[in-house]
């Protein structure tokens, strides 16, 4: 086998699929903002331009404080008022944020890419850059909850401003713990075996960051808990530790879920969602007309009607429905195809990273992508209860998507940093290994 | 140790596999199997069928005046609950709810009390009317509004622009049964229904969550068709000469009811048909189906001596008598060969055949109907199509009623001979009578001239046979004779209150008894009536006044009451028609004019004697 070829067919595997994803996410965002809020959008913008263009024109305070005025007015009116519908193709404010989003996401992805993933991993504990990493994540996460920091948006109190653009902390805590998993189990020094030495000082940082997000987004908590223990069981410990940890958090979740009536609501609504139409219920109908309106063949490409004022969170949670109504089963195979693009791709590289953080790190990313992927087309499909996730790499939203590729970049560097010398001794041996696993299956 | 166990993280990754993996047959199961449980929800949200309302066509006379039409008025319609929905959701207070409302009652006249107040009243309705037979311009105003849950619907409505005039050719319309579509309830509106309604459409409506339309798909789309417009015969302007006059006659003689019929004797086209006491098409509610009847062909009546004309021509056809023969009446009474008495109203002694018609000598015509029989007799009145229909497109026509001839007794000759026995609808009688008029063709009535479809296209015509191809009743020789002898009833005979100064007028008075079932004939309920054309030279118009149960204290006789009023209505319509004067009329043949009673030859020049009651 050559090597070479192998290096660099994994590596474009893994940029082709994320370009795939991106350009994915740019077309069907630009296609479901196309209806009268995309329009309103527009028209907001305008006004706003038309504001700005006068207040340069005159240095009059009180002209200028007519001028917002009147702005504030005609904003007003225009939200309430709004009318038009669009006639034409144009690119909408969200269509075109999500193009420049999806370039700087790619360009976080290249250059990570080039960055040896390894270099993460060297120095003592206090001086690592991921264990601040997730100390950030942990402050940021906390942020949020102070009125002052956080900002809410939907009824959701999820986002940081940071002035010329907002983030979601919860993002940032869900990446930083799959790196930080993936370093501190492959620690020399950690032995994940024992549970006082080795699982629990692994577990604290999670629970801590973990307990911050699920105040503010369940479903962000429920995705990290998953991965962690995916992570966790590939990291080899021992799977009792595992019960003993999962036990209280699953006892939590429970509690959590059934002490408030309108969250268990909420997660009984999709057995049955034509109990409470209008309620519970609404979201999941919605969805599910999108996929009969569409049929097998779609709609066509922008021909899409659910996103027309039916389909809630259609550029973000419900992208996917959005997908399917437009084209058709096509349009979930493509979708689906390249999410197991990065998996395969993950697959890989677990098995040929030079070391036990690569490896990790490879299954940890791979997993925590096709994860959210999963659960995100599970509740679009009302197979599962709804959580607010978005579809990675191809829901609107500015930071989720650059700090995703970020990760995928981390990918896309253990695909490229991956023979060592020392290592491939042990390299064979995995391929083997895995060899017997394929046969044994 | 190593820190990685490929076989647990590669059974993790399995499972990711096959569980996306899987999602790809949930979606397919979502679009296929799963599609049936959801379309017929998707279909209602996302599309809304509307109809599209055909609109009725028009009704015009002969000039192309409109006499029935139909314009389009604005229904507008509000869904409270969506609207208050709609505030609530855009983060509006309901005092900007109330503004919204109190512009919209300034539009369309209400208080906005009181359609807030209907608001929260029927908060959970889905529909509910507020106003009614709005302009375009104020829908258009209050769209520009754009509040949410106000939508409009259009809706038909009938008008005659001509109010009462022709009412019961026209009818009127009401609602149907579904309350949605006019539907013609009487006259031409219920006889050609179907084709003045057109054929609704329909649109499949693709809308957005705010119920805004986005795209009608062409496959969707099913444009509705108008109706045809019809085109009448009837001349407005003669229609309403003919409903002047009868109403000033009925009115004069405190008519219990009466009914006038003009035709053109050379097409058989109805100029005009009116009755007495008339109604207003335009709100059937406000008058009685009795009032609605169209009676001028559906109450067929016992006509007297107005039917005589129609025994005398076949009989001078068949050279059973002439003219000139002289009748031994020794009036005023005469004794049958059974012994029924038969009376004549002004004793003579004798009277040639053209005077027992000229003086409307009943015991004459007994005499000669003992001479013809119940045979001929029946014979003759059958020819002129009386026991028949006309058909004329009218709804509810009566054929009148004339025995089988087996059911005929000895007492008929007398009794059909005087116009007994046997019942014709004023329509009858005027067709009938155009055959002295034509040349002896009957011509068959008919009020239609052609339609046009919607776009104004003609999508029929309606030729008025030719006279050569009607069936032919009497020679032209007899026709004429005996028009001729009618023009001497207004110049000499029963009806010379009917004499025009312009035009000769030919005609028959008549003067029935109206019977009253089992009592018999009554003494003072009579039927006045007047059989009449112009001008003589080359008769333009035939009309037929009939005035039921005049009052008795002022005058009965058909000579009296119906005369003048035609008499009226000839002289208005000829000048309307700008019908050229007569000459002088001819003189009787000297051989007849030997017979004549009182004959004097001045009395013939035109314009001598003004004897029309102005």
């Amino acid at each position: 086998m050559e090597d070479s070829i192998y290096r660099l067919r994994h590596a474009d595997i893994l940029t082709l699929c994320v370009m795939g994803l991106l350009a994915l996410g740019v077309v069907m965002v630009q296609s479901a903002s196309m209806n009268a809020t995309g329009a309103l959008e527009v028209r907001l913008q305008e006004l706003k331009g038309q504001r700005t263009a006068a207040l340069a024109k005159t240095t009059d305070a009180a002209q200028q404080a007519a001028i917002k005025k009147d702005f504030e007015a005609r904003v007003a009116e225009v939200t309430t008022r709004f009318d038009e519908r669009p006639t034409h193709w144009y690119w909408t404010p969200t269509g075109m944020k999500q193009l420049g989003f999806a370039i700087a996401a790619m360009m976080t992805f290249m250059a990570v890419g080039f960055f040896d993933y390894s270099k993460l991993a060297r120095g003592p504990l206090w001086r690592n850059p991921i264990v601040w990493l997730v100390v950030v994540a942990a402050v940021t996460c906390a942020g949020v909850l102070v009125p002052g920091i956080g900002r809410e948006m939907n009824g959701a109190r999820r986002w940081i401003s940071l002035g010329f653009t907002q983030f979601q902390p919860s993002e940032v805590g869900k990446w930083s713990l799959v790196i930080f998993l993936a370093y501190f189990i492959s620690q020399r020094k950690v032995r994940i075996e024992s549970f006082t030495r080795g699982f629990v000082p692994t577990l604290i940082p999670v629970v801590i960051v973990a307990l911050l997000i699920v105040i503010q987004d369940f479903g962000t908590a429920a995705l990290i808990a998953i991965c962690t223990v995916a992570i966790l069981v590939a990291g080899r410990a021992r799977l009792w530790h595992l019960l003993i940890a999962a036990a209280p958090g699953l006892a939590a979740a429970t509690w959590f879920v059934t002490h408030k009536a309108y969250r268990m609501k909420r997660m009984t609504a999709f057995m049955d969602p034509y109990a409470d139409p209008q309620g519970q219920g609404y979201h999941m109908i919605q969805s599910l007309l999108s996929f009969s309106t569409g049929g097998v063949f779609g709609r066509g490409l922008g021909n899409g009607i659910q996103k027309l004022g039916y389909l809630p969170e259609d550029t973000t949670d419900f992208i996917f429905a959005v997908i399917c109504e437009e084209m058709g089963l096509f349009g979930a195979a493509l979708t689906i195809a390249l999410y197991l693009g990065i998996l395969y791709v993950s697959w890989q590289i677990m098995h040929q990273a030079r070391d036990g953080f690569g490896r990790l790190l490879g299954f940890g990313i791979g997993a925590m992508i096709g994860l959210q992927a999963l659960m995100n087309i599970a509740v679009a499909t009302v197979s599962v209860p709804t959580k607010g996730l978005s579809l990675p790499l191809i829901s609107a939203g500015g930071t989720g998507l650059i700090i995703t590729c970020g990760a995928l970049g981390l990918l896309h560097s253990v695909a490229r940093h991956r023979h060592d010398a020392e290592e491939e001794e042990r390299s064979a041996l995995w391929e083997t290994d895995s060899l017997a696993l394929a046969s044994a299956l | 140790m190593p820190t990685f166990s490929a076989r647990r993280a590669a059974a993790i990754m399995i499972a990711l596999f096959a569980a996306l993996s899987g999602m790809i047959g949930r979606v397919a199961y979502l679009q296929t199997f799963g599609r049936e449980r959801t379309i017929n929800s998707a279909e209602r949200q996302q599309h809304l069928t509307e109809k599209l309302t055909s609109r009725r066509g028009c009704i015009y006379d002969s000039n192309g005046c409109l006499m029935a039409g139909t314009i389009q008025t604005q229904t507008l319609y509000v869904d409270p609950k969506f609207m208050q929905d709609s505030y609530s959701v855009e983060g509006k207070s309901l005092v900007t709810m109330d503004q919204d409302i109190r512009k919209l009652c300034k539009l369309i006249d209400k208080e906005s009390y009181t359609l807030s107040q209907m608001l929260s009243d029927k908060y959970e309705t889905r529909y509910l009317k507020i106003a009614e037979n709005l302009d375009e311009r104020a829908v258009d105003e209050i769209l520009k509004l754009n509040i949410p849950g106000i939508g409009v619907q259009p809706q038909n409505q009938r008008y005659y622009p001509m109010g009462a005039i022709a009412a019961h050719l026209l009818g009127g319309v009401g609602k149907d049964d579904l309350g949605q579509q006019e539907k013609g309830l009487e006259g031409l509106e219920l006889k050609f229904n179907k084709e003045l309604a057109g054929k609704d459409g329909s649109q499949r409506v693709l809308k957005d969550a705010r119920r805004r339309a986005i795209a009608v798909a062409a496959e969707d789309y099913f444009p509705p068709q108008h109706g045809q417009h019809l085109i009448l015969t009837i001349d407005s302007n003669l229609q309403m000469i003919s409903e002047q006059e009868l109403a000033r006659t009925c009115e004069e003689f405190k008519a219990n009811r009466g009914e006038v019929v003009v035709m053109d004797p050379r097409t058989g086209d109805i100029l005009a048909l009116a009755n007495w006491p008339s109604f207003n098409p335009q709100n059937l509610d406000d008058s009685t189906q009795e009032v609605r009847r169209n009676r001028c062909l559906t109450d067929p009546y016992e006509p007297g001596s107005t039917f005589k004309p129609f025994i005398a021509g076949p009989a001078l056809r068949e050279h059973i008598t002439s003219v000139a023969e002289i009748f031994p009446v020794h009036g005023p009474h005469y004794r049958t060969s059974y012994g029924r008495k038969v009376t004549d109203v002004h004793g003579y002694d004798q009277l040639a055949f053209w005077d027992v018609l000229v003086k409307s000598s009943n015991i004459g015509m007994c005499m000669l109907g003992e001479r013809m029989g119940n045979e001929k007799l029946n014979g003759a009145i059958r020819s002129f199509g009386f026991g028949h229909q006309t058909g004329i497109e009218l709804p509810g026509e009566d054929p009148g009623r004339v025995n089988p001839l087996a059911k005929w007794t000895k007492y008929s000759t007398e009794s059909v001979s005087q116009g007994y026995e046997v019942m014709v609808t004023p329509l009858q009688l005027c067709r009938a009578f155009c055959a002295y008029a034509n040349g002896g063709h009957l011509v068959t009535p008919r009020v239609i001239k052609g339609s046009l479809a919607s776009d104004g296209s003609i999508a029929s015509r309606v030729e008025s046979t030719s006279l050569q191809l009607m069936p032919q009743v009497l020679d032209p020789a007899t026709a004429m004779e005996v028009r001729r002898v009618l023009c001497d009833v207004v110049v000499r005979g029963t009806a010379t209150r009917a004499r025009s100064k312009t035009w000769n007028i030919f005609g028959k008075t008549g003067t029935a008894h109206v019977s009253g079932g089992k009592e018999g004939y009554s003494d003072s309920k009579f039927t006045s009536s007047f059989m009449s054309g112009a001008p003589f030279e080359n008769p333009r118009i035939v009309v037929t006044m009939i005035i039921h149960e005049p009052d008795k204290a002022l005058a009965h006789y058909g000579g009296t009451v119906a005369a003048p009023g035609a008499a009226k209505l000839i002289d208005r319509a000829l000048a309307y028609l700008q019908v050229p004067s007569s000459p002088d009329l001819p003189l009787p043949p000297a051989q007849v004019a030997a017979g004549l009673f009182n004959y004097s030859e001045k009395i013939y020049k035109i314009g001598t004697v003004a004897s029309v009651k102005e």
